[in-house]
């Protein structure tokens, strides 16, 4: 049969967000799978470079909408570090209960994406009733639905009230029926197992090899979660399991992420149960002073890396980031082989992708060459413009002349 | 004088009425399935708004695609689908023009929709038309034999091949449609499958194709292929009522309308209700149910039939 | 709508010291103080610049600034998004010490 190749985006129905799959076919059954990201490049390690060290914290927020409180804690955890602050243990409490609200709603939202792909929209409208209440709490708590702006240099920036912590208790209380109704619905409805078991298989070697983080990697069962293995903010203090399973496919990830649910709950009643008093920040320099720091935290996708390095002033030299996706991408097209095409959204669907946390930049050694390239800003503006000339027959460099008369003109 | 007026009535006010039955059970399935899913839905003027809308787009005619063809495809799927609503019965025994065969005249008109939506997507040349095209293939040679079987099994039993005739037939034994209730079953989950809704929405399945077999129609001609799914839930609903629930036939005309009426929302809470319920199913998934289940569900029908008109006549 | 909710910013001027930390910590430059006289600032705020993160609220130590809840700020035109708030108004000038010049003296031959 004859091999049709077919571009799942960059603009898909499927896809939440832009990133070029062209899976190749032959009938209905996937042969092979490319993939070209970048398309969601905003140069946010660029800017961070030009921003003061305060500033960064809202910038780096808005790296990810889902997961915006994992990468400002990861950053703000590493300034510190550099700047040798402990922060107070009431701000860590703080911190590890709103991250833990943030996994909250998002495999809530993940469960509704999940529904949406395989064309259950009733479950989509359920698990997205049920994020509600939580956005709502979040909201009370940090005065935002998404990007909470919660984190500043040195701990929070907001108090919680007791009153506010039995609102929370409540809503947590509520979900976990709701939550126990989702299990239920993942572990026995026909059509929902007909459609993710046995899809987008990923043995163990194989997570193991492509460095896969996080719930795509846990339920394929390989045993890593960055809460446990490298404890950050409270969470040496507190009892919680890591859920692993073996069924190495899509339903295993929902069943790990549906779980992650369940735990996430007695991590906040124990959160809410050992919350310290005390005061809720440490003055912190403005110039921090050079040195550099890795930091990393489980998002809800799995382990993300913040890198910063100072050179003294109030703005960073360096800051890199690695988020999870990033690290699961690679196993994607392993895990579309001798599937069909109506499982590629699932498949894509299943790694929790949030490609505007992937798209940094990143050096690629081409090992064949034995070496690799690294285009500064000049090469590659020279580059493009060469490229268009080529390629599109328009004249780009003229146009940046023209540009930067009229600019300076004015 | 009124004897020449009837068929102008006929031909003036019942394709207006089929348009708005359509429209009237579009509403009622958006509303139900908006319902069970704690939303609120669509007001009531949701189908003709959507209508009004799409007529007034300008409709984009891909340039590779074979024009004149791309147009006439949704003209001729209406025609068909509406064409089939005149050997119904619907108010009466008597439909517009029975006749011996119609039952089977009936049930080709209403693959004819299924053959154009095939059509429209091979005549679009675009590669995800052309995969909702072979789908809508596939899984139209999946429902329709347990359709065909489960339709034709109670006029087996009336010993008619004249829907008309069937009804009247189950007048005079009132008990007798309670033969065909494993018939009932089929024809419902098969009708899933002609009106393209999940689980067996697959032709149109919008994550994975991104619109499928309609892909590249859009304003006037998407108008006229939704009214054609609309009108053809109507005509099915309408043969599955007065095949399977053919109570109360030959009371007052008023009355056997509202009594259609309630019949048909009763067959499109099911299929709200299964909409609701059931994910997508992939294709070969929908081969395999179709002929491991539905296929051998309605041959026992048919058998139960046959033994029923032998034993009891 | 929870109380905490960071909407528009609001500029309490009689507490301005001029200091401009909020206009250095602003992520988006969407802040602006100006000096228009002796210990009087005006803010500027580009309220479509504004990412309403309140890090402006949280840097100033005098407490000039604050996050209401209000949301709604969609307009037809995009000036009418700077906003300025006004410095209070200048003091009034002190009082004169010598008294005015066109009351005659009285007369203690007059009175009586």
């Amino acid at each position: 049969m004859a091999q049709v190749t077919v571009p799942i985006g960059p603009q898909h129905p499927s896809l939440k967000e832009p990133a070029s799959f062209s899976i190749t076919l032959e009938g209905e059954r996937i042969c092979h799978a490319g993939m070209r990201l970048g398309y969601n490049h905003r140069g946010m390690e660029k800017a961070a470079e030009s921003r003061t060290f305060i500033q960064n914290i809202h910038l780096l927020e808005r790296v990810c909408g889902i997961c915006s409180h994992s990468h400002s804690t990861n950053y703000v955890s590493a300034v510190e570090a550099v700047a040798g602050l402990k922060i107070p243990d009431r701000a860590s409490h703080i911190r590890t209960l709103i991250g833990e609200l943030e996994r909250l709603h998002s495999h809530f939202l993940w469960l509704g994406v999940a529904g949406h792909e395989i064309g259950l929209d009733t479950l989509l409208m359920y698990s997205w009733r049920d994020r509600e209440p939580i956005m709502d709490i979040l909201a009370m708590l940090c005065g935002n639905r998404v990007n909470y702006g919660i984190n500043t240099i040195g701990g929070v920036r907001r108090d919680i009230t007791p009153e506010q912590l039995q609102e929370v208790l409540k809503v947590v209380n509520q979900l976990e029926e709701r939550t126990k109704y989702y299990v239920e619905l993942a572990l026995t409805d026909t059509t929902l197992g007909q459609r993710l078991a046995k899809v987008g298989h990923l043995s163990h070697e194989d997570a193991v090899r492509f460095g896969a983080v996080g719930p795509t990697a846990r339920a394929s069962k390989v045993d890593r979660d960055t809460r446990r293995d490298a404890p950050y903010l409270s969470f040496g203090k507190i009892e919680f399991k890591v859920i692993t399973d073996d069924h190495e496919d899509v339903f295993g990830r929902t069943v790990v992420r549906v779980c992650e649910l369940i735990e996430s709950y007695k991590i906040i009643r124990q959160v809410i149960a050992t919350m310290p008093d005390g005061p809720i920040t440490v003055k912190a320099p403005r110039k921090i002073p050079a040195g550099e720091a890795t930091s990393r935290n489980e998002a809800p996708r799995g382990e993300n890396i913040h890198y910063v390095r100072s050179n003294g002033t109030d703005k960073p030299d360096r800051v890199k980031v690695r988020a999870s996706t990033m690290a699961n991408l690679g196993s994607v097209a392993k895990m579309m082989e001798a599937n069909y095409l109506a499982d590629v959204p699932i498949i894509i669907a299943a790694i929790d992708p949030c490609f505007s946390c992937t798209d940094r930049a990143v050096q690629v050694n081409d090992l064949s060459r034995g070496d690799s390239t690294v285009m500064s800003f000049k090469d590659l503006r020279k580059y493009s413009i060469e490229w268009y000339r080529r390629e599109a027959g328009v004249d780009l460099g003229a146009l940046n002349t023209k540009l930067a008369k009229r600019l300076a003109a004015r | 004088m009124s004897t020449s007026l009837i068929p102008l009535a006929y031909v003036v006010v019942l394709p207006g009425f089929l348009a708005l039955g359509g429209l009237a059970i579009e509403f009622v399935d958006r509303k139900l399935y908006a319902r069970f899913q704690s939303r609120t839905g669509p007001p009531w003027y949701q189908p003709i708004a959507d209508s009004i809308k799409l007529l007034s787009k300008e409709a984009i005619v891909p340039r590779a695609a074979d024009k004149p063809m791309f147009r006439m495809v949704p003209l001729v799927a209406l025609a068909a689908t509406a064409t089939a609503f005149f050997y119904i019965p619907l108010w009466s025994t008597h439909a517009l023009h029975p006749f011996e065969g119609d039952a089977v005249v009936v049930l080709y008109l209403l693959t004819i929709p299924a053959l154009c939506f095939f059509l429209a997507g091979w005549f679009s040349t675009s590669l995800f038309a052309s995969y909702g095209a072979i789908r809508t293939l596939t899984s139209l040679i999946s429902y329709e034999v347990p359709l065909f079987m489960a339709i034709l099994s109670p006029m087996i039993l009336a010993g008619t091949w004249s829907l008309s005739g069937t009804v009247e037939f189950y007048q005079s034994h009132p008990t007798w449609p309670f033969f065909n209730v494993l018939g009932f079953v089929v024809a419902i989950v098969a009708l899933l499958g002609k009106l393209e809704k999940a689980p067996f929405d697959i032709p149109e399945a919008e994550t994975e194709l991104g619109g499928g077999t309609f892909v590249e129609y859009s304003g006037k001609l998407l108008a006229l292929f939704r009214m054609t799914i609309d009108i053809e839930a109507m005509v099915v609903a309408t043969l599955v009522a007065s095949v399977f629930m053919p109570w109360g036939m030959n009371l007052h005309p008023v009355l056997v309308l509202a009594l259609h009426a309630v019949k048909v929302f009763f067959i499109v809470f099911l299929i709200a209700l299964t909409r609701t319920v059931m994910a997508r199913m992939r294709i070969e998934q929908m081969v395999n149910f179709c002929y491991k289940w539905l296929a051998p569900a309605a041959i026992i029908q048919l058998l139960i039939t046959i033994l029923l008109s032998g034993v009891l006549k | 709508m929870p109380l905490n909710y960071r909407g528009k910013i609001l500029f309490h001027s009689e507490r301005c010291v001029g200091c401009k930390l909020c206009q250095k910590d602003c992520p988006a430059n969407a802040i602006f103080i100006n000096k228009v006289g002796d210990k009087r600032f005006e803010a500027v705020f580009k309220f479509d610049h504004c990412i309403y993160c309140a890090q402006c609220v949280d840097s100033c130590n005098k407490d000039a600034l604050e996050a209401t809840p209000e949301f709604e700020l969609a307009t037809f035109s995009r000036p009418n998004l700077t906003v300025t708030y006004h410095a209070p108004p200048p003091p009034p000038p002190p009082a004169q010490a010598t008294p005015p010049a066109n009351v005659p003296p009285t007369d203690p031959a007059k009175s009586a």
